[in-house]
């Protein structure tokens, strides 16, 4: 392992103490005969976490520098996967091999006492984080700088607000040299500025060559910081490839789960016939092509096709289109009214097209949403993608600027058109 | 399913130094003082008003009962035992939930679990040290005689220290798990009390109970703190020797015991 520095082969973690088997038979034995509803606890077998595995079979290696993004749905083993790594928790089976200081960025306030003032407490986090105390005593300025608390730095901490709190941990924790950093969600609090401010340190952290563990929820975060990633679900390693295609499978995954659940719903109300007029489907197309299209690519010429049927005639309906991003971003919102498109009239079945010239959408995961609306009133008839699982829009590839500079997700979401000159 | 291999997890790159364990200790051992005092009114005071009111109790009691205090004013022959014995109490007492209360840092950090029974013992030695200086006070009124037998107390202090601390791991370690032993505590604590020569003298217990009595680790330590301060005489050596052999079977049980439980506490907090 030359720079490998995290080595992970069949790790499979269950949690809990590993008795040995004559110790559970007596506990449950226990159980039954102490239990007052006898009836009840004999028929209850072992209970159903027993023999769940948190992690199952994961294998992967990280080399030095490398950022590493975790991504996966509630429970699929994320967190654990970070415990095991730091070693609070020790692997059930599987071998974890790791060269370098660790530092795990999680529950950055756990140890403080409410009592005791934020300098106090700040030296107490620099003891739960390893800091030897010679060197909590030279930090502690550059921390009261950090932390920007002011006045508050000798307050009691109970009287802090949460964004008080992390920005306390959080500067205590940018103290700390280490090798690798495994970073678990803690940037949920603090002010916007504050989120900027660790990002930034993160991202420094990377550049300067230290290898970053992310787990976050947050994909424009987790696209932002690291380059490869991992797709954790129920356990297992889905994929492990670099960051734009994991995120690509995540948000598949989780789209395919909800538009399951969606089908029936659209199923019912297809029977309704009071409304007036509704979306039977939307196709993709891409470039001149006469074939829906699955994924477009960046830069190329798109068409969205508006499948409607109205059962009365509507007069001045307008279209609209929004682009929305993986976490939740409207992008834009284009609409057939605001683009000087006015219909006088729809009735019966058609479809309405809406082109993009050379769509500028960088290679991600987005989602689109579409309305049929009152063009006065903006008062909608109907809408998909709002009630219901939005529309997914994937698009791959990379736009080539020149001949060998291509955009990716690296340089953002949206491509603008630029035009430079020098004097 | 197939039958998995023991899991191992070694890293190259921690060395986690003493100095860092230290850190931790003082840090943890600071919090835990500051905190319980900063609130209250009487601050450091509580740490001698448990010993003082089992005094009160005692030098009661005696005037109902027939305890023998061996020539001493029985207000200090008592007071003498209830401060080591307070000391021990506590640090047993604080160190059995000690792993729960730490729980969030405990699924945080990788540093040796001892930090935390160990801490809390510290916390009561620092109550030890406040209610010394009552006692000190205490036996100059009485004007007991300092005498160079008192090179003797940092041993007993440190038996009773590892004492807590042994007994404290255990019951933290089979405590975390199943919190029995934590509830059981400050109970089992209270007997213990009675079962140690605190509020009458060893020499009062009958003849042919000795030899079980003794079997307390507890006696040799308490019956030393009262020959060191107020008998101006090394502690009986036969209990004292069965209390510092105790004290380290105990050790030589529990540590293990709780390092390899420490392993699986992340997962049960």
């Amino acid at each position: 392992m030359d720079d490998v520095v995290i080595k992970v082969d069949s790790l499979w973690k269950r949690y809990g103490l590993p008795l040995p088997g004559f110790v559970r038979k007596g506990q449950r034995w226990l159980q039954r005969n102490l239990s007052s509803d006898h009836r009840q606890s004999t028929t209850r077998s072992e209970p159903a976490g027993d023999n769940h595995f948190a992690l199952k079979d994961v294998s992967f290696e990280v080399k030095r520098g490398e950022t590493l993004g975790i991504i996966g749905c509630n429970g699929a083993g994320k967190s654990t996967l970070l415990k095991i790594l730091a070693g609070v928790t020790p692997p059930t089976s599987g071998k974890v091999e790791i060269l370098g200081r660790v530092f795990p960025m999680i529950e950055l306030n756990a140890g403080i006492h409410p009592e005791l003032t934020g300098r106090e407490n700040a030296r107490l986090l620099g003891a739960i984080m390893g800091l030897p105390r010679d060197e909590i005593e030279a930090k502690v300025s550059e921390i009261e700088e950090f932390c920007e608390l002011q006045g508050w730095f000798d307050k009691p901490v109970r009287m802090y607000s949460s964004g008080m709190l992390a920005r306390l941990g959080f500067g205590v924790a940018v103290e700390v040299e280490s090798d690798i950093l495994l970073v678990d969600e803690v940037l949920a609090v603090g002010d916007i500025s504050f989120q900027r401010k660790c990002l930034r340190r993160i991202h420094k952290y990377a550049a300067n060559g230290g290898t970053v563990l992310l787990v976050s929820h947050w994909m424009d975060m987790v696209r932002s910081v690291c380059k490869e990633g991992i797709y954790l679900d129920k356990g297992g390693i889905v994929t492990h490839a670099d960051i734009q295609s994991v995120i690509i499978d995540y948000v598949n995954a989780i789209h395919s789960a909800e538009k399951m659940l969606g089908t029936t719903q659209r199923a019912t109300d297809e029977g309704a016939e009071d409304t007036e007029i509704r979306i039977k489907k939307v196709e993709v197309f891409a470039g001149d092509s006469e074939q829906p299209a699955d994924e477009v690519s960046c830069g190329e010429d798109v068409t969205f096709r508006i499948h409607y049927r109205a059962s009365r005639r509507i007069e001045n309906p307008s279209f609209a289109v929004s682009f929305w991003t993986a976490d939740g971003i409207r992008l834009s919102t284009v609409n057939s009214y605001f683009a000087g498109f006015s219909i006088d009239a729809v009735d019966g079945v058609g479809y309405c097209d809406c082109r993009l010239p050379r769509l500028p959408l960088l290679p991600g995961v987005y989602f689109i949403r579409v309305g049929i609306y009152d063009a006065l009133t903006t008062w909608y008839y109907y809408r998909i993608g709002w009630e219901d699982p939005p529309i997914e829009l994937v698009v791959r590839g990379s736009m080539l600027l020149s001949e060998n500079v291509a955009l990716t997700p690296d340089h953002g979401i949206v491509h603008l058109e630029s035009g430079w000159s020098l004097s | 399913m197939k039958a998995l291999s023991k899991g191992s997890y070694i890293n190259h790159g921690r060395d986690y130094r003493w100095l860092q364990f230290a850190t931790l200790l003082w840090a943890l051992t600071y919090r835990n003082v500051v905190s319980r005092y900063r609130k209250s009114i009487l601050g450091p005071a509580w740490a001698i008003i448990h010993p003082l009111f089992y005094m009160v109790i005692f030098t009661f009691l005696r005037g109902v009962t027939n305890f023998s205090d061996e020539g001493i004013p029985y207000p200090i022959f008592t007071f003498a035992a209830l401060v080591p014995w307070t000391f021990f109490a506590n640090g047993v007492m604080q160190s059995a939930p000690s792993v729960l209360l730490n729980a969030n840092v405990i699924k945080k950090i990788a540093a040796p679990r001892e930090v935390f029974p160990l801490s809390a013992v510290l916390t009561s030695l620092f109550d030890f040290a406040i209610a010394g200086v009552v006692l000190a006070g205490l036996m100059i009124w009485y004007h007991i005689p300092v005498s160079s037998a008192l090179i003797w107390l940092p041993v007993l202090m440190l038996v009773t220290l590892a004492l807590a601390f042994a007994i404290g791991m255990f019951l933290a370690s089979f405590g975390t798990y199943k919190r029995d032993l934590v509830m059981a505590a400050p109970f089992l604590i209270q007997f213990w009390l009675f079962a140690s020569p605190i509020m009458y003298p060893l020499s009062q217990v009958p003849e042919k109970w000795h030899l079980l009595y003794v079997m307390n680790p507890v006696v040799g330590l308490i019956e030393g703190y009262r020959n060191v301060l107020l008998k101006a005489s090394a502690p009986p050596m036969k209990p004292f020797l069965w209390s510092v052999v105790m004290t380290l079977v105990i050790l030589a049980l529990a540590w293990p015991f709780f390092r390899w439980m420490s392993q699986y506490f992340a997962d049960v907090v």
